[in-house]
């Protein structure tokens, strides 16, 4: 039945029909969740703006040290990484360096599972399946560890990658594919499926693997949409972007910020239990 | 515990760690002071350093941090040369040794042996054969080239034998940090910075702005 393109599209005019009524019928809480986005996207914002180029700064000094150390030492022999970094007296930068990359990994991850996880708590809640706060939000922290991970792994090696092929002339150099990205698009796919079976006390992320396996010719159409809204604020936004800063940032809060929302509430209603019983 | 209370906690913890977060962003130079180098120290072109091409007088002078090793730098040299070729004695051309040792470990022994080429007048010419012969950096090549440009090869010999550029180049790197360079090449026009192998256009709109204060 999920194949049949007729089903489908029924399903989905009867969830988006319901979703616009859990919306516009639960307002404060659709607010309360459009808040949340807003204080990630602030916080999380900062956090990557300034520890990235504080991050980027050290790794640029101690490179300079390195190189500095590798003249010194000169053509007496080829020192190991280690010894450069003695050489070098670099031990107290790189130091610094792991303490604030961990800092910045750390209060990411604890950034977006509180606002996000309150976010999809308030999603639930507005389905009409209230979850109490901190089982919730625990099962949220704990079920995202192993897309966290897998979120650094990926990004670990597209830097890789980039560094390998990139200069400093990366101004007019570029290096990574878009093919790159379709990892992370499959992450964060299974992920949404995860978070449809928060409610299950012992949710892990191997069900989750399973569900987004056993169900894609149902979700997956379905994400492909959400990604579709997403998409189409991107491209409005391009186009406001010609009139100046100040519409860009008054019509990027008014669009994508309660797209957010939007989406959970309309991905919960599509994805829930019971609805795939009752469209399988 | 009961959960109101263990819900308050949750709450007051997580509140405590955002500001906590907040603050570690906000004061992040103040509790990680790392020295970036410091970028308002004026560069230094030296008047009658043999690896000036021109005068240094002249009205703009393009100082040019580089590694003979660095592919980026060698794609660069066609654009200075067209530079040369257009704006002749208006621009004069300093470079500066930046050797990325660490990932380009023949870069050092190469500027070494453009320095024992300065000794003996053939700083540019030996420098222009490097960047052809980009990697080929060994010892044997690096006195072939000084051969090929018909230098004194025991003299260039013994000077690279000797380590006694070293110095210069690792004078070189130190401003290079305390401009708090980043890699290469770097383009200071008339101070003014320039990152990468920028396309001519790039480089003319700059050199034109600068030869306008000066009333050319």
């Amino acid at each position: 039945m999920a194949n049949d393109p007729h089903t489908f599209f029924a399903g989905q005019r009867v969830t988006i029909a319901r979703s616009w009524k859990a919306l516009m019928g639960r307002k404060p809480l659709f607010l309360y969740s459009a808040l949340f986005d807003l204080l990630f996207l602030f916080l999380a914002g900062l956090t990557n703006l300034v520890l990235v180029k504080k991050l980027t700064g050290i790794m640029y000094i101690i490179g300079g040290l390195l190189s500095k150390a590798s003249l010194d030492v000169g053509a007496g022999g080829a020192p190991s990484f280690f010894g450069l970094l003695s050489a070098a007296q670099a031990w107290g930068v790189v130091a610094q360096f792991v303490v604030l990359f961990i800092v910045w990994v750390l209060g990411l991850y604890f950034l977006y599972c509180l606002f996000h996880g309150m976010g999809w708590r308030l999603a639930y809640d507005m389905i009409g399946r209230q979850q109490p706060l901190l089982p919730f939000v625990k099962r949220f922290f704990r079920i995202n560890i192993s897309w966290y991970l897998l979120f650094v792994l990926l990004n670990a090696v597209l830097f890789i990658v980039s560094y390998l092929t990139t200069s400093i002339a990366k101004k007019t150099e570029v290096s990574v594919h878009r093919l790159w990205y379709v990892p992370f698009l499959l992450l964060l796919y299974v992920a949404l499926v995860s978070y449809t079976r928060l409610e299950e006390t012992r949710a892990t992320g191997k069900d989750a693997l399973r569900l987004a396996w056993t169900g894609k010719t149902r979700l997956f159409p379905t994400y492909l949409l959400i990604l579709l809204l997403f998409a189409v604020i991107d491209i409005i936004l391009l186009g406001v972007s010609y009139l100046g800063q100040i519409p860009l940032v008054i019509a990027g809060f008014l669009l994508f910020i309660p797209a957010f929302t939007v989406a959970r509430v309309y991905w919960l209603g599509w994805s829930a239990p019971e609805m795939h019983k009752k469209y399988k | 515990m009961n959960e109101p209370l263990k819900t308050k906690l949750f709450i007051g913890g997580s509140i405590l760690l955002v500001v906590g977060l907040l603050l570690l962003v906000l004061f992040v130079d103040v509790l990680f002071p790392v020295q970036q180098g410091d970028t308002s120290a004026p560069l230094g072109v030296e008047r009658g350093r043999a690896n000036v091409s021109t005068d240094v007088s002249a009205p703009v002078v393009i100082v040019e941090f580089s590694d003979f090793q660095c592919p980026f730098c060698r794609k660069a040299l066609p654009t200075l040369k067209q530079i040369k070729a257009v704006y002749g004695d208006d621009v004069a051309f300093v470079y500066k040794h930046f050797p990325l040792a660490s990932i380009h470990p023949l870069a050092m022994r190469a500027a070494e042996a453009s320095e024992c080429a300065r000794d003996q007048g053939k700083f540019w010419q030996y420098h222009d054969l490097l960047f052809e012969n980009q990697g080929a950096f060994q010892d044997d090549k690096l006195v072939s080239y000084a051969e090929e440009l018909g230098m004194d090869t025991r003299m260039f010999k013994d000077c690279l034998a000797s380590g006694a550029k070293r110095l210069i180049i690792q004078r070189d790197f130190q401003e290079g940090l305390d401009q708090g360079l980043q890699g290469t090449p770097i383009f200071f026009i008339n101070g003014r910075r320039l990152e990468g192998a920028q396309p001519y256009s790039e480089f003319k709109r700059i050199i034109d702005e600068e030869l306008t204060k000066h009333g050319k």
